[in-house]
């Protein structure tokens, strides 16, 4: 990786004349970007726009700068939206800025070192069945590690009353299985075309419901309610009675109505070189310039483009925004002019995901083990073994509480011993996503009533368009629902540069 | 990621808590030392001939011996997920922590801390970073660490022992 210096240089504030500002009139140079759509079209990238000359001659250089601007576009926020939203718009030929906020790339996904190996601190499966990552897998041949053991358990152990019980899986798992399926029965009627969640007004029946209100209209055993509760609540992040059930149920929509695949895709597969490998060659496949440490604090449009201010006071100009931050997140920028009232409400209100999710590595092997509890218990819903064997078992475990102290080696024994008595934790990591100010939370469940905000969530208001994965159409909350966003809107945004 | 034209960027200031994340997305962003120590002639004329950068290795070898150095080693391997402790290394997700201690917060270069920590005008000693270190979110609300804090005392004691010795 080569460090570029940025040109033209951020300009400070104070050095900015707002009367120049507006006299450059960020008018697109639309022949140099057109000639890197063709180019992109081609297979090849900026630097063979000159092969693609019809008349032979040596095209014009491209510029740093693109027209009145300083770039074409700017995206802001580098995680898997940003990246790959970066990519499309630099691929059409179009002078692309990213800037992210923390001092590294990839938001909410964070592969990290963690005593001799890596973890993945935040998001991390990915399934062929999420149609926009597998495509970007196949585009960059990622190769891609199972972890079966967090499907196939030899021991699930629940807590009920405050006290672990032993399940038999041969005769436990048919019932909540069947429990999992009758909760989402109605699941291809609703989303028949999970790609397009909208194409019939059957959602409208249940868009009132929470999680909790599905569940309660189930005739379920106690345990199996337990056990129901446990995994819908770890799936949106929060208590049963946040989360919209319309969010669960286009999930199940979205993996063909079965909870074979279901499992397979929460739990299961995941990127052997870490999520960042995959951030990375989307970068790489671009001419985008990153800058890393680069909180935005407003982003101003005057009708003919838009300035970008950074925390510190420097300024950047673009034709077009690309916001990919979170949801939770845009009530922190200042925008001009305001945001619609929506966008407002809803990110004062945030996404319902705030829980924590942890890696404890335990002294003894337990083996392959599946632990779960109701959202009445904040630590823990959801925990599984990674790997097990003679040296201990690692174990992934994901709670409710975002302020559990997952750090806290003795707090963490102590949570498991609930279910392991005798367990002994070596070490123990989370991040905790709540307190990171460019998050506020983890992946994104909408709550009932945000549900059918969604398309005016995801409306452009005028050069700055939204492209987070937390307002994805098809799969919200998940790594490729901001590969969706930002293939999209990139695409959106390259169109309307380019013509 | 050859491609890619990262940008070594806008600085805001300073110091927190250190900063490795072994991520290889920003080894570009070069971190100086927040407070170099004091140059005597000799470390002077150390650095004109190239002398090996400080570290975490020096460190361990010289904390106070009354610290519990398995202890701070066991508890750094959480500090490392986030920040860097060698001198001259980059910022990860965090700032580099060499040379933190009796150091102003928020004074390391090419990092973007909070508002709040800028304006805190602290100072890292043992009482301010014990204090943010049992609890950052609740000591200092609106600060950057994505983190709950070291609730042990004796592992804070041990930490902040490593952290005066890393200079």
């Amino acid at each position: 990786m080569t460090t570029k210096k940025s040109e033209p240089e951020i300009t400070h504030e104070e050095d900015v004349d707002e009367k120049d500002v507006s006299r450059r009139g960020f008018i697109t140079a639309a022949a140099l970007s057109t000639a890197g759509l063709v180019a992109a079209c081609s297979g090849g990238d900026q630097g063979d726009a000159s092969a693609e000359n019809a008349d032979n001659e040596p095209a014009p250089a491209v510029p740093a700068t693109g027209g009145g601007s300083d770039f074409d576009v700017v995206v802001i926020g580098g995680g898997m939206a940003g990246a790959s939203a970066a990519r499309e718009t630099s691929k059409a030929g179009l002078t692309t800025l990213l800037l992210e906020a923390r001092n590294r790339l990839g938001g909410r996904t964070y592969y990290a070192p963690f005593g001799d190996h890596n973890i993945e601190l935040g998001a991390n499966y990915l399934y062929w069945l999420q149609p926009h990552i597998w495509a970007e897998v196949t585009r960059y041949n990622l190769p891609i590690d199972d972890t079966p053991a967090a499907v196939n358990p030899d021991r699930w152990i629940y807590l009920k009353d405050g006290k672990a019980v032993e399940a038999d899986i041969a005769t436990f798992w048919p019932k909540v299985d069947k429990a999992m399926t009758d909760y989402c029965a109605m699941s291809r009627e609703v989303f028949p075309r999970p790609y397009d969640t909208f194409h019939t007004d059957e959602w409208k029946k249940y868009q009132d419901l929470t999680i909790q209100d599905r569940i309660d209209q189930l005739d379920l055993e106690d345990d199996v309610r337990l056990n129901l509760n446990a995994i819908w609540s770890i799936m949106s992040h929060a208590p049963c009675k946040e989360g919209g059930f319309l969010e669960m149920l286009r999930w199940w929509a979205n993996l063909g109505s079965n909870s074979i695949d279901f499992n397979n895709a929460v739990s299961r597969y995941r990127l052997s070189n870490g999520t960042i490998s995959l951030i990375n060659a989307m970068l790489d496949d671009s001419d985008a310039e990153v800058r890393l440490s680069s909180p935005v604090s407003r982003i101003a449009q005057n009708g003919t483009g838009v300035q970008i201010t950074l925390e510190d006071g420097q300024t950047v100009t673009a034709k077009k925004v690309i916001v990919t931050s979170p949801l939770n997140t845009w009530v922190d920028v200042e925008f001009e002019p305001a945001l619609s009232e929506v966008k407002l409400t809803t990110s004062r209100e945030r996404h319902v995901g705030a829980g924590n999710k942890l890696h404890a590595k335990t002294k003894q092997d337990i083996g392959n083990v599946f632990l779960t509890a109701d959202d009445g218990f904040g630590p823990m819903q959801y925990g599984y073994t990674e790997t097990t064997g003679p040296g201990g078992t690692t174990l992934l475990s994901y709670g409710l509480d975002g302020a559990f102290d997952v750090n806290n080696l003795d707090v963490v024994q102590n949570m498991l011993r609930q279910f392991l008595p005798d367990v002994e934790v070596e070490s123990t990591y989370g991040y905790q996503w709540l307190y990171d100010p460019f998050s506020k939370g983890t992946w994104s469940t909408l709550r009932p009533h945000q549900f059918k905000l969604v398309p005016e969530l995801q409306r452009a208001e005028g050069d700055v368009h939204f492209a987070s994965a937390d307002i994805a159409t098809m799969w919200r909350g998940w790594m490729d629902g901001g590969i969706e966003m930002g293939v999209s809107t990139g695409q959106v945004v390259a169109r309307a540069l380019v013509s | 990621m050859s491609n890619l034209k990262l940008i070594c960027v806008i600085s805001v200031g300073a110091i927190f808590l250190a900063a490795a994340c072994g991520g290889e997305q920003n080894n570009e962003t070069a971190a100086p030392a927040p407070t170099p120590a004091p140059a005597s002639e000799n470390n002077t004329a150390d650095a004109e001939v190239g002398a090996p950068a400080r570290g975490l290795t020096e460190a361990f070898d010289e904390m106070d011996a009354s610290c519990d150095q398995a202890l701070a080693k066991t508890t750094l391997t959480q500090c490392r997920v986030c920040h860097s402790f060698d001198a001259g290394k980059p910022n990860l997700t965090g700032p580099n922590l060499f040379g933190i201690y009796g150091a102003s917060a928020a004074a390391g270069d090419n990092f973007a801390y909070s508002p709040v920590l800028r304006e805190s005008g602290l100072v890292w000693d043992e009482d301010t970073l014990n204090k943010f270190l049992e609890n950052p979110p609740q000591f200092l609300p609106g600060n950057r660490m994505a983190y709950g804090g070291v609730r042990d005392a004796e592992a804070r004691k041990s930490l902040i022992c490593l952290l005066k010795a890393l200079k």
